[in-house]
């Protein structure tokens, strides 16, 4: 009985041997990778360059999403009706400017930099593919490189210390430490990627043509001072006569990119995402008094220029008079209409003003151009050849007209001539001095702490 | 790297080792024999021990013994787990029949220990026991509240009155950052996991039901006892996944005899604990004219300029209107609960079958909850040697949980003297109002859960046993939702279908070996267990319907798809070896090494060894003097390591996420790998004692303990230029130590008269330790500020410190870091603006955590009637209820925010002393400051049930009558400010940024009135 009892047990304890071998000799089943995304090691080819360019272009929707609001309530061109959430942004002397959806703009920013900088690091040069395939990739990388770091340069340079956001032109691992670059080193590296841009995507266009890097080119060097440039880029774009003016303003707006003007556009796609500054300015600009959260402050800028001309297509069109307010609708007229960031009438005006500029007096052909966009908008236009004083107001007012409630260009601009602006109360002013200092997007304070800014 | 130095021990060999050691022992028989049973039952694997020889033998499967080398005049004892020992002196008889009888004291008490069992006597770890009683017809969402106040160290944060809501459950304190701090839940034996099942990314709302909470599927009624294992020497026989304790759910089991029918009818009604306190109309426009005219406006124009009239209302309408707007998302709710149980069987096949209806209407309006559960638990007895067993549950669940920001939440986005409807009778600004949130948000979850496991049990040799066991758990989930336009603010009709499963297989092999030689008494356990879940989720959305009928994102003009899927594996060795002299001395050695797919590549194995030894005092002779007063005594010590698995699936691994753009491929980098990601490993010593006095009607446990967490799995901020904003990796140290106490005293005992009381209490604290690099502190900025700082509490945030108002100016004053005391125009003037001044003086600031938990129950019977109660409390947790705070501080930017009725006491002239800025129409400053902060207490009735037992005929066909009553959450003492609903304050599943909460969610007050029938 008791061999019989030795036995089964020795039975037992190699079947439990056997049996605990079995698991854990098993180590396969712990091998559980996963079956969705795609992982760092496999971005070897030109089909993932593409995709990372995708990706970071699907990041610009959430880099532009806010500026729309955000800048138009720094001039005050609205009043928030209905909503806590803006009231901020127009409310700034005492409180700065809060950093809750200006985040969007660094986050965003520097994720697009993170994809097109592994792009613009890669070996691109030996992947296999055409030389065309391979411009289209970094000419897109260069382009959101400038576009990124060009914002960035108008809204987080701090104008007294010149200090800006950091300068980022590699990959960066997570213990990687940078400093603050200046407004004059990001101005210098967004010339060069947007140059570097036009060069790759002449030889073949990527989702931004060449022309469109060329007046983004434009705006830059509007923007930077650079009038002489400026000029040359606008009227590479306007002569190339690859757009059209929309005859109806409001057309603009709701083709999107299939307008004729639209010339750098982000394009809204419900099914990948639909956040963006087109649903951002629909969800904010309804016309409809229970909807929607802003509406044209009767106070401002624009409400004047409205008065002074209420027959300008551009107000009697896409703006809507009801319940005793102005509402600002058709600009964003609905969640799925795409982000048109520049258009045509912009290269018209800049190539007029940087024309007036660089020879210090006004010529015909820029009375010209600002006609363009008045004749359009059927109001009265500019004759003869006014004084250069005259013609910049006008081309001021013709661009506050034209761009309000875009991408910035009304804050840019009124900064760049050192306009004053509405202030906080709705009625009277704050000198640029005053303002200029304040309205400087907060750098993120996760970073202040990481690298001691 | 921990690693390293345990896993160059063999556990196989161990085993094997003791294995063979065990076998040296055996013996050869000779003669008394006989059969051990209980209530007519035999009794396997009873212990029969020759006191003056010092050999034993255990019964086998039918009961019988053979005991050898039996001399006249030598004292047998028959002794078994939660039976009163017996013992005889031997005569020359050779046949012994014994009936044993189950033991009432506790010390034979049989506790789960998680893959075995022993008595609460012979337990060196650290595990509390919560009884059926104790959770039968409870009128809790969930039964996993019903174990607030029922053991010490035991903290439960009820989540809300949505039904079917997650409650928070820590045992010993936090111990983890960003990985789950939950429990582990053993139901029967199989892991379960039982976070939220839905998946609502790309859904169209937040709903507060927890997103399809498991454990609120189960059946109270079925539940037999939970044990809760604290300690490491308890937690570390599950290894990876113990370190923040571990519940285990024992179900209800057959027993032979006739068979029982237990039938309870139950309904109730409930109301919410209590309401913020906002103001009303009237109140409301004399705060808005007042901060209108502080703010420099020409009163006058108030009611044209200030944007209180909207969506067309006018002045006349304004002033005879005063509505509440909680009223319009609060009721009276309703409940009807029916539960029977059969249980029975012979001495081969026993069965427990029950059927459990619950039919909810929540205090919330809309808010519907329906469930439908089974359960059959059969063991049978195929022969001597093999005994199978099944237990099977289905649970069907149809809730219509309403969204709680967009419902309730919006309360304060109208104000009092805005009408529900228009005179038109359409919806008043529908985008803003409770009522047409909640009348235009359709939402329906359906939800069927398979717990199932079928085991067999076979005895190799007497007191060897083989146990192999195999568990599913199979979750499926439908969701569908839909918000019609016209409470969209873009006017857009939204729809929403999910469907969600989520399944595991659990298999486990056993070996156990018990015997004892003379006093020396052995259980030993030696398995392996594999288990794999999985997981996956199709979502898709529609948005803009043609018309307002069609409520599927099929019919949608775009529709939007999300897909997940993925799953995790643990393979695991484990063994136990308990151990006991004479019943004096105690040894229990445990270890489990577990492997999972959830760790890096390079540190895929961990091993989690625990040791705990107990002394029994009162079991030594010189302990005789005083054994008639102190009656029992035990000193337990326990030290081991336990760890925490809940870091995600896939998070050690470098993934690039879809980001599409123009229909064209896009990634977007998601996370950034680590291979030597790994758990987080706990650390624990506990020293407790254990006693009884005065023939056991006092009995008292108490337990202190220091848990080290290390390898805490942390967010670690990285710059935003790298990417991405944080990582995770196992770089810190939090630490929690404690003492928990449980005294229970028997006031009353007699035949018609029994008093039996119980307090509980545990005091923890919470210190962050270690954080890797980071010198002080990590801030991950966001709405409301999450961060974890080295000598605090882990979930605190960063706050700027309020002083108060300057009587003077009526600004607030807040604290710069060098200690200066500013008004706000001192600081705009030193820091440039508001946003500046508060974000460059903040400091860490608070504890979410209690400073002591703890309860108080009784339970008295007096003749055919009695009444028990159960009372907790929580003293010293910091809370920011912020929504309404935050908002009500600066309801007059946008004047159309309700503020707060505190925001009365408001400085009006020089000279004011009070608590609240002078009112303004100053924009939201949206940042957190300690203004907000209350330092919350409360106490409450969590229970007091009241029953009638009547009195039968002898031979009626029933059993028992019983009537009762209950309440439930009925009273409560706090001194939480009037901001909160309730001073619970359930923040979110996570353990970072615990003070703050946007929306509470409040409770209800419940009221139940029930019948039970035993047939």
């Amino acid at each position: 009985m008791k061999t019989n009892y030795i036995f089964n047990m020795k039975k037992i304890f190699f079947l439990l041997a056997v049996f605990l071998m079995t698991f854990t000799s098993c180590e396969d089943f712990l091998d559980e990778d996963p079956s969705i995304g795609l992982s760092a090691d496999k971005l070897t080819d030109l089909a993932s360059m593409n995709a990372l360019v995708h990706g970071a272009y699907d990041n610009m929707r959430g880099f532009y999403a806010y500026q729309p609001m955000i800048t138009s309530g720094f001039v005050r061109d609205y009043s928030v009706r209905n909503s806590a959430n803006w009231t901020p942004f127009y409310k700034w002397t005492n409180t700065g400017v809060p950093g809750m959806f200006t985040g969007n703009s660094y986050g965003n920013g520097f994720r697009t930099l993170n994809k097109v900088n592994t792009v613009l690091n890669a070996d691109v040069d030996n992947m296999y593919g055409t030389q065309a395939e391979k411009s289209k990739v970094l000419g897109d990388a260069h382009f959101l490189r400038a576009a990124v770091y060009f914002q960035f340069d108008m809204t987080f340079t701090d104008p007294t210390t010149g200090k800006s956001v950091p300068l980022v032109t590699t990959v960066l691992g997570t213990n990687d430490r940078v400093t603050q670059a200046t407004g004059t080193e990001l101005r210098a590296q967004v010339v060069a990627d947007i140059e570097a841009a036009r060069q790759h995507l002449k030889v073949k266009n990527g989702i931004t043509s060449y022309l469109a890097a060329t007046a983004m080119a434009a705006r830059i060097y509007f923007y930077h001072g650079n009038y002489a440039l400026a000029y040359e880029r606008a009227n590479e774009v306007i002569t190339s006569g690859a757009y059209t003016l929309e005859p109806n303003p409001a057309d603009i707006y709701s083709k999107g990119n299939s307008s004729s003007e639209a010339i750098y556009t982000i394009i809204v796609n419900r099914t990948e995402n639909s956040f963006g500054p087109n649903s951002i300015g629909n969800s904010n600009f309804q016309a409809s008094k229970d909807k929607g959260v802003v509406s044209l402050n009767p106070h401002s800028e624009i409400a004047v220029f409205r008065n002074a001309n209420p027959s300008d297509k551009r107000f009697t069109d896409l703006f809507k008079e009801a319940d005793g307010l102005v509402y600002i609708d058709k600009k964003y007229p609905s969640q799925d209409s795409d982000y048109i960031n520049l258009r045509l009438p912009e290269m018209y005006l800049t190539r007029a003003e940087s024309n007036i500029m660089k020879n210090g007096s006004v010529s015909a052909a820029d009375v010209a151009d600002i006609n363009v966009v008045k004749n359009r908008a059927a109001v009265s236009l500019v004759s003869g050849v006014p004084s250069m004083e005259n013609m910049l107001e006008m081309l001021f007012q013709e661009r506050s007209i034209e761009m309000c409630f875009e991408y910035g260009d009304r804050f840019y601009n009124s900064r760049r001539v050192k306009r004053d602006i509405v202030a906080e109360g709705g009625n009277g002013i704050i000198p640029h001095s005053t303002y200029n200092t304040i309205l400087v997007y907060p750098i993120s304070q996760q970073d202040k702490d990481i690298h001691g800014f | 790297m921990k690693e390293s130095i345990y896993s160059t021990i063999n556990l196989k060999t161990v085993i094997l080792f003791f294995m063979s050691f065990l076998i040296s022992f055996y013996s050869i028989s000779q003669e008394l024999r006989g059969t051990i049973t209980s209530d007519g039952e035999p009794l396997p694997g009873a212990n029969v021990l020759n006191l003056t020889t010092g050999s034993g033998v255990l019964s086998d499967f039918d009961g019988n013994y053979i005991l050898t080398n039996v001399s006249n005049g030598d004292e047998i004892e028959f002794s078994y787990l939660g039976y009163d020992s017996q013992t005889i002196v031997f005569s020359g008889q050779l046949q012994l029949n014994v009936s044993l009888v189950e033991s009432l004291t506790q010390l034979n008490e049989v506790i789960v220990t998680g893959y075995g069992s022993t008595i609460q006597k012979n337990l060196s770890s650290s595990v509390s026991k919560i009884r059926s009683e104790d959770l039968q017809n409870t009128a809790l969402s969930s039964f996993e509240q019903a174990m607030q106040g029922r053991a010490a160290g035991v903290q439960v944060v009820t989540g809300s009155a949505m039904s079917g809501s997650q409650s928070k459950i820590r045992i010993r304190g936090t111990n983890s950052a960003i990985a789950s701090s939950d429990p582990l839940y053993v139901i029967d034996g199989v892991i379960v996991e039982t976070g939220a099942v839905s998946d609502r990314s790309n859904g169209v709302g937040f709903m507060d039901d927890g997103g399809g909470n498991l454990l609120s599927t189960i059946n109270p009624n079925d539940i037999q006892s939970i044990e809760i294992l604290k300690d490491a020497a308890a937690t570390a026989i599950y290894g990876a996944r113990g370190s923040s304790g571990v519940v285990l759910i024992t179900t209800k089991s057959g027993s032979s005899g006739e068979t029982k029918v237990d039938i309870t009818i139950d309904t109730g009604i409930s109301e919410v604990t209590r309401k913020i306190d906002f103001v009303n109309a009237e109140e409301y426009l004399m705060l808005a004219q007042e901060a209108w005219y502080n703010s420099g406006e020409n009163p006058t124009l108030f009611w044209q300029n200030s944007g209180v009239l909207v969506d067309g209302l006018t002045k006349a309408e304004a002033l005879s209107t005063d509505t509440d707007w909680q009223d319009q998302a609060l009721r009276q709710g309703v409940s009807y609960r029916a539960n029977v149980s059969a249980s029975g069987g012979d001495e081969k096949t026993k069965f427990f079958i029950s059927g459990n209806f619950l039919d909810e209407e929540s205090i919330f309006v809309g808010n519907e909850y329906n469930k439908i559960s089974a359960r059959t638990n059969l063991d049978h007895k195929f022969s001597d040697n093999l005994t199978i067993g099944t237990k099977l549950f289905f649970t069907y669940v149809n809730s219509s949980p309403v969204p709680v920001q967009n419902g309730l939440g919006k309360s304060n986005q109208n104000l009092p003297i805005h009408p529900v409807y228009k005179s038109d009778g359409t919806y008043f600004n529908p985008t803003r109002s409770v009522k047409a949130s909640l009348d235009n948000w359709e939402y329906n979850s359906k939800r069927r859960t398979f717990l199932a496991n079928w085991y067999l049990n076979y005895k190799l040799l007497d007191g060897l046993s083989f146990r192999s066991e195999y568990g599913i758990n199979s979750v499926n989930n439908n969701d569908s939702q839909y918000m019609a336009a016209i409470i969209d603010g873009n006017g857009e009709a939204k729809a929403f279908q999910s469907a969600g499963s989520r399944n595991s297989w659990n298999f486990k092999n056993l070996l156990n070996y018990k015997n004892s030689f003379g006093k020396h008494r052995f259980d030993i356990l030696a398995g392996v267990e594999a288990s794999k879940n999985t997981y996956q989720v199709s979502n898709i959305r529609g948005i803009g319907f043609s018309n307002s009928t069609l409520k599927t994102p099929q019919d949608a003009a775009t529709q939007e798809n999300y897909y997940n899927e993925s799953a995790y594996t643990f393979l695991s060795i484990l063994g136990r070896v308990n151990y006991d002299y004479d019943g004096k001395y105690l040894l229990s050695i445990t270890a489990r090494r577990d492997g999972s797919s959830r760790f890096g590549k390079n540190r895929q194995w961990g091993l989690f060894p625990a040791v705990s030894l107990g002394y029994n005092i009162s079991e030594e002779p010189f302990f005789d003097n005083i054994k008639k007063t102190v009656n029992y005594l035990k000193l337990r010590a326990s030290y081991g390591v336990s760890g925490n698995a809940e870091i995600g699936n896939y998070a050690y691994v470098s993934t690039y996420s879809q980001a599409n753009y123009n229909g064209g491929n896009g990634i977007t980098l998601a996370n950034i790998g680590d291979d030597e990601l790994g758990w987080e490993s706990s650390t624990q010593t506990n020293i407790g004692v254990s006693m009884q006095m005065f023939d056991g009607k006092l009995r008292l446990d108490v337990d202190a303990y220091e848990k080290l967490t290390e390898d805490l799995l942390l967010p670690y901020p990285v710059s935003v230029v790298s990417g991405l904003t944080q990582v995770t990796t196992n770089l810190g140290e939090i630490e929690n130590r404690g003492i928990e106490a449980k005294l229970g005293l028997t006031l009353v005992e007699n035949d018609d008269f029994t008093w039996d009381t119980e307090f509980t209490y545990a005091y923890n604290t919470n210190e962050v330790l270690s954080i890797g690099d980071n010198a002080e502190g990590i801030n991950i900025p966001g709405f409301g500020t999450t961060s974890i700082y080295i000598g605090k509490p882990i979930g605190i945030s960063t706050l700027p410190i309020w002083v108060g108002v300057d009587p003077a100016s009526g600004q607030d004053i807040y604290r710069t870091l060098d200690g200066r005391d500013l008004t706000v125009a001192e600081g705009v003037a030193e820091f440039g603006s508001i946003n500046n001044f508060l974000n460059s003086n903040q400091v860490a600031y608070g504890n979410p955590h209690p400073d002591f938990i703890g309860s108080f129950s009784s339970r008295l019977t007096y003749k055919n009637w009695s009444v028990s109660t159960l009372w907790n409390f929580a003293v010293g947790q910091n809370y920011i209820a912020s929504g309404e705070q935050i908002q009500g501080k600066f309801a007059y930017g946008s004047m159309n925010i309700t503020p707060l009725r505190s925001q009365l006491g408001r400085w009006r002239n020089p000279g004011d002393v009070v608590r609240v800025a002078q009112v303004t129409t100053a924009p939201t400053i949206w940042g957190r400051t300690t203004e907000y902060a209350a330092d919350i207490d409360y106490l409450r009735m969590r229970d007091l049930t009241i029953a009638y037992r009547f009195d039968l005929e002898k031979d009626s066909f029933l059993k028992g009558v019983d009537l009762y009553a209950k309440f439930t959450n009925f009273l409560t003492f706090t001194n939480a400010p009037p901001s909160m609903y309730d001073p619970e304050n359930y923040v979110r599943g996570g353990n970072l940024n615990l003070m703050d909460k946007w929306k509470q969610v409040p409770q209800a007050k419940t009221v139940n009135l029930g019948i039970n029938i035993k047939l």
